[in-house]
Protein backbone atom coordinates (compact mmCIF):
# COMPACT_ATOMS: atom_id res chain seq x y z
CA UNK A 1 0.00 0.00 0.00
CA UNK A 2 1.40 3.35 -0.33
CA UNK A 3 0.86 6.95 -2.42
CA UNK A 4 0.99 6.68 -6.24
CA UNK A 5 1.26 10.55 -7.70
CA UNK A 6 0.68 10.82 -11.30
CA UNK A 7 2.69 14.01 -11.68
CA UNK A 8 1.16 15.05 -15.07
CA UNK A 9 -2.07 15.03 -13.50
CA UNK A 10 -4.29 17.77 -11.62
CA UNK A 11 -4.05 18.40 -8.79
CA UNK A 12 -0.56 16.14 -8.64
CA UNK A 13 1.11 18.36 -10.63
CA UNK A 14 0.29 21.22 -8.51
CA UNK A 15 2.56 19.39 -5.83
CA UNK A 16 4.78 17.34 -7.34
CA UNK A 17 5.07 18.51 -11.08
CA UNK A 18 7.07 16.10 -13.21
CA UNK A 19 10.80 16.78 -15.25
CA UNK A 20 11.19 19.48 -17.16
CA UNK A 21 11.70 18.62 -20.62
CA UNK A 22 11.58 22.21 -22.05
CA UNK A 23 12.76 25.57 -21.69
CA UNK A 24 12.23 27.78 -18.62
CA UNK A 25 10.27 30.98 -19.03
CA UNK A 26 11.58 34.23 -19.22
CA UNK A 27 12.10 35.99 -15.96
CA UNK A 28 11.47 32.82 -13.96
CA UNK A 29 12.97 31.63 -10.81
CA UNK A 30 15.15 28.67 -11.73
CA UNK A 31 15.87 27.61 -8.28
CA UNK A 32 12.13 27.17 -7.50
CA UNK A 33 11.83 25.06 -10.58
CA UNK A 34 14.67 23.30 -9.83
CA UNK A 35 13.44 22.94 -6.50
CA UNK A 36 10.04 22.32 -6.77
CA UNK A 37 10.96 19.64 -9.61
CA UNK A 38 13.33 17.51 -7.44
CA UNK A 39 12.66 14.39 -6.41
CA UNK A 40 11.05 14.95 -3.35
CA UNK A 41 10.09 11.13 -1.74
CA UNK A 42 14.18 10.38 -2.09
CA UNK A 43 14.96 12.87 1.04
CA UNK A 44 14.99 11.80 4.48
CA UNK A 45 16.00 8.88 5.97
CA UNK A 46 14.33 5.74 6.64
CA UNK A 47 13.20 6.49 9.83
CA UNK A 48 11.51 9.40 8.79
CA UNK A 49 9.76 7.17 6.62
CA UNK A 50 8.74 5.23 8.96
CA UNK A 51 7.75 7.65 11.06
CA UNK A 52 5.40 9.02 8.54
CA UNK A 53 4.04 5.57 7.88
CA UNK A 54 3.46 4.82 11.92
CA UNK A 55 1.76 8.70 12.71
CA UNK A 56 -0.48 8.31 9.28
CA UNK A 57 -1.66 4.52 10.92
CA UNK A 58 -1.84 5.62 14.32
CA UNK A 59 -4.19 8.80 13.70
CA UNK A 60 -6.88 6.22 12.53
CA UNK A 61 -7.87 5.35 15.81
CA UNK A 62 -6.71 8.26 17.14
CA UNK A 63 -8.90 9.81 15.21
CA UNK A 64 -11.77 7.86 15.95
CA UNK A 65 -11.40 8.32 20.01
CA UNK A 66 -10.94 11.83 19.31
CA UNK A 67 -13.06 13.40 16.94
CA UNK A 68 -15.91 11.55 17.21
CA UNK A 69 -17.19 10.41 19.99
CA UNK A 70 -15.95 12.90 22.48
CA UNK A 71 -15.49 15.85 20.29
CA UNK A 72 -14.52 18.17 23.69
CA UNK A 73 -10.96 15.91 23.01
CA UNK A 74 -10.49 17.89 19.90
CA UNK A 75 -7.22 19.36 21.14
CA UNK A 76 -5.39 16.64 21.79
CA UNK A 77 -6.18 15.39 18.28
CA UNK A 78 -4.57 18.97 17.30
CA UNK A 79 -1.43 18.36 19.48
CA UNK A 80 -0.85 14.83 17.70
CA UNK A 81 -1.28 16.75 14.44
CA UNK A 82 1.51 19.61 15.81
CA UNK A 83 3.72 16.76 17.48
CA UNK A 84 4.20 14.96 13.42
CA UNK A 85 4.78 18.36 11.73
CA UNK A 86 7.48 18.66 14.94
CA UNK A 87 8.89 15.61 13.82
CA UNK A 88 8.22 16.20 9.55
CA UNK A 89 8.58 19.67 9.07
CA UNK A 90 12.23 20.55 9.98
CA UNK A 91 13.44 17.31 7.40
CA UNK A 92 12.53 18.90 4.27
CA UNK A 93 14.06 22.36 4.70
CA UNK A 94 17.14 21.68 7.18
CA UNK A 95 19.34 21.08 4.42
CA UNK A 96 18.12 22.87 1.74
CA UNK A 97 21.27 25.50 1.61
CA UNK A 98 23.93 23.47 3.62
CA UNK A 99 23.36 20.88 0.88
CA UNK A 100 24.34 23.41 -1.51
CA UNK A 101 27.56 24.05 0.74
CA UNK A 102 28.74 20.13 0.65
CA UNK A 103 27.80 19.95 -2.73
CA UNK A 104 29.99 23.37 -2.99
CA UNK A 105 27.20 24.79 -5.46
CA UNK A 106 26.48 27.30 -3.12
CA UNK A 107 28.57 30.10 -4.21
CA UNK A 108 27.76 29.37 -7.83
CA UNK A 109 24.31 30.24 -6.69
CA UNK A 110 25.30 33.06 -4.81
CA UNK A 111 27.26 34.59 -8.36
CA UNK A 112 24.25 34.77 -10.00
CA UNK A 113 21.61 38.08 -10.37
CA UNK A 114 19.14 36.04 -8.53
CA UNK A 115 18.06 37.90 -5.47
CA UNK A 116 18.51 36.70 -1.76
CA UNK A 117 14.83 36.83 -1.70
CA UNK A 118 14.08 34.37 -4.52
CA UNK A 119 16.55 31.95 -3.47
CA UNK A 120 15.16 32.00 -0.11
CA UNK A 121 11.42 31.74 -0.95
CA UNK A 122 12.18 29.06 -3.28
CA UNK A 123 13.89 27.11 -0.49
CA UNK A 124 11.01 27.73 1.68
CA UNK A 125 8.20 27.08 -0.53
CA UNK A 126 9.90 24.18 -1.72
CA UNK A 127 10.45 22.57 1.89
CA UNK A 128 7.00 23.78 3.24
CA UNK A 129 4.82 21.97 0.51
CA UNK A 130 6.27 18.58 1.55
CA UNK A 131 5.84 18.88 5.24
CA UNK A 132 2.48 20.88 5.04
CA UNK A 133 1.29 18.41 2.62
CA UNK A 134 1.76 15.75 4.92
CA UNK A 135 0.95 17.32 7.86
CA UNK A 136 -2.84 18.17 6.18
CA UNK A 137 -3.25 15.02 5.37
CA UNK A 138 -3.65 14.18 9.23
CA UNK A 139 -5.77 17.41 9.41
CA UNK A 140 -8.58 15.94 6.74
CA UNK A 141 -10.59 13.80 9.20
CA UNK A 142 -10.86 17.16 11.55
CA UNK A 143 -12.95 18.83 8.36
CA UNK A 144 -14.71 15.32 8.05
CA UNK A 145 -15.75 15.81 11.64
CA UNK A 146 -17.12 18.91 11.03
CA UNK A 147 -19.85 17.68 8.52
CA UNK A 148 -20.82 14.83 10.57
CA UNK A 149 -20.25 16.11 14.25
CA UNK A 150 -22.85 18.76 15.32
CA UNK A 151 -21.20 19.58 17.85
CA UNK A 152 -19.09 20.86 15.69
CA UNK A 153 -21.21 22.95 13.79
CA UNK A 154 -21.36 25.81 17.03
CA UNK A 155 -17.67 25.69 17.09
CA UNK A 156 -16.47 26.04 13.47
CA UNK A 157 -14.32 29.20 14.59
CA UNK A 158 -12.62 27.14 16.68
CA UNK A 159 -12.16 24.62 14.26
CA UNK A 160 -10.96 27.30 12.15
CA UNK A 161 -8.57 28.34 14.89
CA UNK A 162 -7.09 24.54 15.15
CA UNK A 163 -6.58 24.97 11.34
CA UNK A 164 -4.36 28.03 11.68
CA UNK A 165 -2.33 27.06 14.42
CA UNK A 166 -1.59 23.86 12.73
CA UNK A 167 -0.81 25.96 9.49
CA UNK A 168 1.63 28.65 11.30
CA UNK A 169 3.64 25.36 13.34
CA UNK A 170 4.20 24.28 9.47
CA UNK A 171 5.40 27.47 8.64
CA UNK A 172 7.83 28.00 11.62
CA UNK A 173 9.21 24.39 11.90
CA UNK A 174 10.26 25.41 7.94
CA UNK A 175 11.49 28.80 8.85
CA UNK A 176 13.19 27.88 11.47
CA UNK A 177 14.71 24.78 9.73
CA UNK A 178 15.55 27.22 7.10
CA UNK A 179 16.92 29.53 9.38
CA UNK A 180 19.52 26.79 10.82
CA UNK A 181 20.29 25.83 7.25
CA UNK A 182 21.94 28.99 6.26
CA UNK A 183 23.71 29.43 9.54
CA UNK A 184 25.41 25.92 9.58
CA UNK A 185 28.09 24.34 7.22
CA UNK A 186 26.55 20.79 8.00
CA UNK A 187 22.61 19.37 7.44
CA UNK A 188 23.28 17.25 10.61
CA UNK A 189 24.19 20.21 12.84
CA UNK A 190 20.89 22.57 11.16
CA UNK A 191 18.71 19.63 11.87
CA UNK A 192 20.09 18.90 15.30
CA UNK A 193 19.47 22.30 16.09
CA UNK A 194 16.07 22.99 14.54
CA UNK A 195 14.75 19.95 16.52
CA UNK A 196 16.44 21.71 19.33
CA UNK A 197 15.11 25.31 19.04
CA UNK A 198 11.40 23.87 18.27
CA UNK A 199 11.02 22.01 20.83
CA UNK A 200 12.32 24.27 23.94
CA UNK A 201 9.78 26.90 21.22
CA UNK A 202 6.65 24.40 21.82
CA UNK A 203 7.43 22.68 24.93
CA UNK A 204 8.98 24.45 26.98
CA UNK A 205 5.91 26.62 28.23
CA UNK A 206 3.92 23.55 28.78
CA UNK A 207 6.83 22.48 31.10
CA UNK A 208 6.68 25.82 32.50
CA UNK A 209 2.77 25.57 33.26
CA UNK A 210 3.05 22.26 34.25
CA UNK A 211 5.38 22.68 37.16
CA UNK A 212 3.50 26.24 38.20
CA UNK A 213 0.37 24.17 38.11
CA UNK A 214 2.04 21.79 40.65
CA UNK A 215 3.61 23.80 42.96
CA UNK A 216 1.65 27.25 42.50
CA UNK A 217 -2.07 25.36 42.02
CA UNK A 218 -3.69 28.40 42.93
CA UNK A 219 -2.04 30.91 40.18
CA UNK A 220 -3.18 28.98 37.22
CA UNK A 221 -6.37 28.13 36.14
CA UNK A 222 -6.57 24.67 35.05
CA UNK A 223 -7.31 23.74 31.42
CA UNK A 224 -6.71 20.61 30.71
CA UNK B 1 5.35 33.46 33.56
CA UNK B 2 2.27 30.82 32.19
CA UNK B 3 0.87 33.75 30.20
CA UNK B 4 4.10 33.70 27.99
CA UNK B 5 2.90 30.04 27.15
CA UNK B 6 1.84 31.54 23.74
CA UNK B 7 4.84 30.25 21.70
CA UNK B 8 3.56 27.15 22.13
CA UNK B 9 0.57 25.79 19.66
CA UNK B 10 -0.24 22.75 21.69
CA UNK B 11 -1.14 25.50 24.65
CA UNK B 12 -2.87 27.09 22.23
CA UNK B 13 -4.87 24.60 20.60
CA UNK B 14 -6.35 23.65 24.47
CA UNK B 15 -7.38 27.48 25.24
CA UNK B 16 -9.61 27.11 22.44
CA UNK B 17 -11.76 24.00 23.94
CA UNK B 18 -14.90 22.53 22.19
CA UNK B 19 -17.91 23.67 23.60
CA UNK B 20 -19.85 20.11 23.30
CA UNK B 21 -23.46 22.29 24.23
CA UNK B 22 -24.49 19.86 26.88
CA UNK B 23 -26.53 21.25 29.66
CA UNK B 24 -23.90 20.08 32.41
CA UNK B 25 -21.16 21.14 30.33
CA UNK B 26 -18.55 23.19 32.51
CA UNK B 27 -16.12 23.92 29.29
CA UNK B 28 -13.88 27.05 29.85
CA UNK B 29 -14.74 30.24 26.86
CA UNK B 30 -12.24 29.51 24.13
CA UNK B 31 -8.94 31.82 25.06
CA UNK B 32 -9.24 34.68 22.24
CA UNK B 33 -6.42 36.70 23.26
CA UNK B 34 -4.21 33.55 23.75
CA UNK B 35 -4.70 32.59 20.27
CA UNK B 36 -3.84 35.70 18.78
CA UNK B 37 -1.23 36.24 20.74
CA UNK B 38 0.32 32.65 19.11
CA UNK B 39 -0.38 34.61 15.43
CA UNK B 40 1.22 37.37 16.75
CA UNK B 41 4.35 36.06 18.34
CA UNK B 42 5.18 33.70 15.16
CA UNK B 43 4.41 36.01 12.15
CA UNK B 44 6.76 38.05 13.79
CA UNK B 45 9.55 35.43 14.69
CA UNK B 46 9.07 34.29 11.11
CA UNK B 47 9.27 37.51 9.20
CA UNK B 48 12.55 37.99 11.69
CA UNK B 49 13.96 34.88 10.75
CA UNK B 50 13.30 35.90 6.99
CA UNK B 51 14.31 39.48 7.12
CA UNK B 52 17.84 38.13 9.23
CA UNK B 53 18.39 35.39 6.26
CA UNK B 54 18.17 37.68 3.74
CA UNK B 55 20.66 40.53 5.07
CA UNK B 56 23.06 37.85 5.51
CA UNK B 57 23.11 36.99 1.83
CA UNK B 58 23.33 40.66 1.11
CA UNK B 59 25.51 41.91 3.37
CA UNK B 60 28.17 38.91 4.36
CA UNK B 61 27.87 36.14 1.54
CA UNK B 62 26.88 38.41 -1.85
CA UNK B 63 29.70 38.75 -4.32
CA UNK B 64 27.90 41.10 -6.76
CA UNK B 65 29.61 44.61 -6.59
Amino acid sequence: MGLVIQRDKYPDRLFAPASRNDLLADGANPVFDKEMRSEIFSQGTLMLRVVIQVSMFLALPLMGILLYPWPELAPWYIAYVILFNMLVGPVFSAGSVTSERERETLDLLLTTTLSPGQILSAKLISGLRVSSVLTMFLLWPLLLAVVMVNTYWSNLLTVLAYVAIVGMACLTTATVALFCSVMFRKTSSSLMTTYLLIVVLFTAPLAVTYFAGTFFPDTLPRRW
Amino acid sequence: MTRAGFTSPFAAAFNLPIDPMMAKSNTAPPNWWFFGSYLLWYTALDGALLTTMAWLFNVRWRMER
